[in-house]
């Protein structure tokens, strides 16, 4: 796996240059609520020009994290940097951060070039400029034939899109997006994420955006942070949380993947081999594992990376399991096996469908060969 | 529930409005009667309404009220308004609960008593009695109506909508008169309106706190009728109906519309989908 290329998916790679100064530092930030921490000691570095998402199940803290980015909540501990200057306590009217809100929170009484020109009028803009910058703004997200309008007049989408225009316009350092696509349907879902990513680019602002759901992550970030109850437990690039996740818990929260937990025997030349019961078998993984052997570890392999085969591999072959198929779900682009082991394990594999298919080839109740390459696998310890 | 109204329940709504309104009625129908005499009925008549308009006295008093109503209103608006901002919007701290306990209570204290109480006061601070104690009076007591009003209406008021004001750039004070103001104004004006009329048909509290040269319409009316009820009360009374009616109905028509409008944007954040459709 080519993580550096990876790393350079966007063009972009600050975070991995040393050199490279945080745009934003969140250092050692809790936050409570009467006796409920909400955040608990987080430290984030976000880099100028970056698009970063902060992933996580409701209740675990990313919103709270996002409105004391915006100012609307103060930390109980810690502090905030932005651009080099201390923002820990300083309100939201006086920081060069706008916020998308979730619910849009467009002012009801004012028409769509109100609500654009309202930031610039708090700046104190001269009348022409804020004319020229809400025209500009309103062409960037397409709705200037809706300039006169009143936000109940406009769709879901046409709302989200002057919510998103009213923080833009003021040219703002940071631009934070609280769950900005929930309210819409998927499939206005889905081409406004690519939108919002041309928009960022073309406007070259540092984007912060809370999100529960994990494939809008991946599609719009160059860097995830994933957050369980109030702490951060991995950031990095979409790509690497996917295939090196730092914990069982990320694993299991981006994507599906099947967890063995096994033992582990030796690790030499880059290569460990692992014990699990539950597969009755070894595994040969590529991986430097940082354990003592005969420590507990667990193995992550997505179904994706499994090969399913009605005939035997071949003698000699590494990583592989046998078992009776016990459901097939056939979603079109993919199908989905669940194969029972012998040990009673249940286990995924999906493979492309490449071919149209006539007749399916492996049918309820065969007896199947799965196998991972070396590669395939991640071992993780905790 | 789609029976309709039988005979039975019809019979008792008919009983239970004739109750409350039959005697109004017959008071405004009395207002226009020509004779002298209240209790007998000599022809239509705008007479007493003329008459009114040439009793120095009657029009002195109504002066005072009219004045009275408007400041008391206003103040008890501006006091109002800030103890629901507080109520919603500081969220906690300490004493909040006999905060909102003492903004409340002259909702149920009975009028005599916070009469008599602010009366104690006045002479203890000896202030000389007149319109401005009878002002504060009922400052005093409609504030907490007013307060209702505003809080109901905060509360139901999407935060994040202010909140972006300020991360716009628009500092709290501003956010407030900008963004908050536009958005409570029917409940503002229900609630000023609310008070208006309020202190517009006083009696009591006005009575406990008034000085020797300001009497208000109702007090006028009260001290005329120990003498015998004359059509010209029977026509001043039915202006103040009139008035109060009018008062009432804006102010409830006024929260009809802010209570649509909080459920329609309501509809629209909960279903977006079905707004989204005719692109």
């Amino acid at each position: 796996m080519s993580r550096d290329a990876e790393r350079l998916r966007r063009g972009r790679a600050a975070w991995a240059e040393l050199a490279a100064q945080p745009f934003i530092r969140v250092v050692g930030v809790s936050k409570s609520f009467g006796s409920y921490a909400a955040i608990d000691n987080v430290s984030l570095d976000i880099y100028r020009g970056e698009f970063f998402a902060l992933l996580g199940p409701s209740g675990c803290g990313k919103t709270t994290l996002l409105r004391m980015l915006a100012g609307l909540e103060f930390p109980t501990a810690g502090r905030i940097e932005i651009d080099g200057s201390d923002m820990t306590r300083v309100p939201p009217y006086e920081r060069p951060v706008n916020m998308m809100f979730q619910s849009y929170a467009l002012f009801p009484h004012m028409s769509v070039e109100q609500n654009v020109a309202f930031g610039l009028k708090q700046e104190g803009c001269p009348r022409s400029e804020i004319a020229r910058r809400v025209r500009e703004m309103l062409a960037l997200v397409q709705l200037e034939p809706f300039a006169k309008r009143r936000p109940h007049q406009l769709s879901g989408g046409q709302r989200q899109r002057v919510a998103l225009a009213r923080c833009l316009v003021k040219r703002p350092k940071m631009v934070l997006l609280d769950e900005p696509l929930a309210a819409l349907d998927k499939k206005l879902r889905e081409k406004t994420q690519f939108e919002l990513i041309n928009i960022q680019e073309q406007v070259g602002i540092t984007f912060v955006i809370v999100t529960h759901d994990q494939a809008e992550a991946m599609t719009v970030a160059s860097r995830i942070g994933v957050m369980e109850r109030g702490r951060i437990v991995q950031v990095a690039t979409p790509a690497e949380i996917y295939e090196a996740p730092a914990s069982r818990y990320v694993a299991e929260f981006i994507g599906d993947v099947n967890l063995f937990e096994g033992r582990l025997l030796d690790t030499a030349n880059g290569t460990a081999r692992i014990r699990c019961d539950d597969a009755a078998c070894d595994f040969l993984v590529e991986q430097t594992v940082n354990a003592e052997p005969g420590a507990t570890v667990w193995l992550a392999l997505r179904p994706e990376k499994l090969a399913i085969d009605l005939a035997s591999p071949e003698a000699g072959a590494v990583n592989q399991l046998s078992g009776t198929v016990l459901d097939i779900g056939y979603l079109g682009s993919l199908s989905v096996y669940h194969v029972q082991l012998a040990t009673g394990k249940q286990v995924t594999a999906v493979e492309t469908n490449r071919a149209r298919l006539v007749r399916r080839p492996i049918s309820w109740n065969d007896q199947v060969h799965l196998t991972a390459s070396p590669e395939a696998a991640v071992v993780l310890l905790r | 529930m789609r029976q309709g109204l039988s005979a039975v329940t019809m019979t008792a709504l008919a009983l239970g409005y004739a109750f409350l309104y039959v005697p109004i009625l017959l008071l405004v129908a009395y207002s226009f009667n020509e004779s002298k005499l209240v209790t007998v009925w000599a022809g239509f008549s705008l007479r007493w309404y003329g008459a009114l308009f040439e009793n120095q006295q009657l029009l002195a008093a109504a002066w005072v009220t009219l004045r009275l109503a408007v400041i008391s209103a206003t103040g008890a608006l501006v006091l109002g308004t800030l103890a629901g901002v507080v109520l919603t919007r500081i969220g906690r701290f300490a004493g909040r609960t006999l905060f909102s306990g003492l903004v409340f209570a002259p909702l149920v204290m009975p009028e005599v008593i916070t009469g008599l109480s602010l009366l104690l006061l006045f002479v203890a601070l000896d202030w000389s009695r007149g319109p401005a104690t009878m002002a504060i009076a009922h400052i005093t007591f409609a504030t907490a109506y007013v307060a209702v009003v505003v809080q109901a209406r905060l509360a139901t008021l999407d935060r994040s909508i202010e909140e972006a004001a300020m991360d716009l750039g628009a500092r709290p004070a501003k956010t407030f008169f900008v963004i908050t103001v536009p958005m409570i104004a029917p409940g503002l004006l229900a609630g000023w309106l609310l008070a208006f009329t309020l202190s517009l048909d006083d009696l009591v509290i006005a009575s406990f706190t008034t000085g020797p040269e300001a009497t208000t319409l109702p007090m006028y009316i009260y001290s005329k009728v120990r003498l015998g009820v004359t059509p010209e009360i029977n026509a001043v009374s039915s202006i103040l109906i009139g008035l109060v009616a009018i008062g009432v109905l804006i102010a409830s028509v006024a929260l009809k519309v802010s209570e649509e409008r909080r459920q329609r944007d309501a509809q629209r954040a909960a279903a977006p989908r079905a707004a989204m459709v005719p692109r």
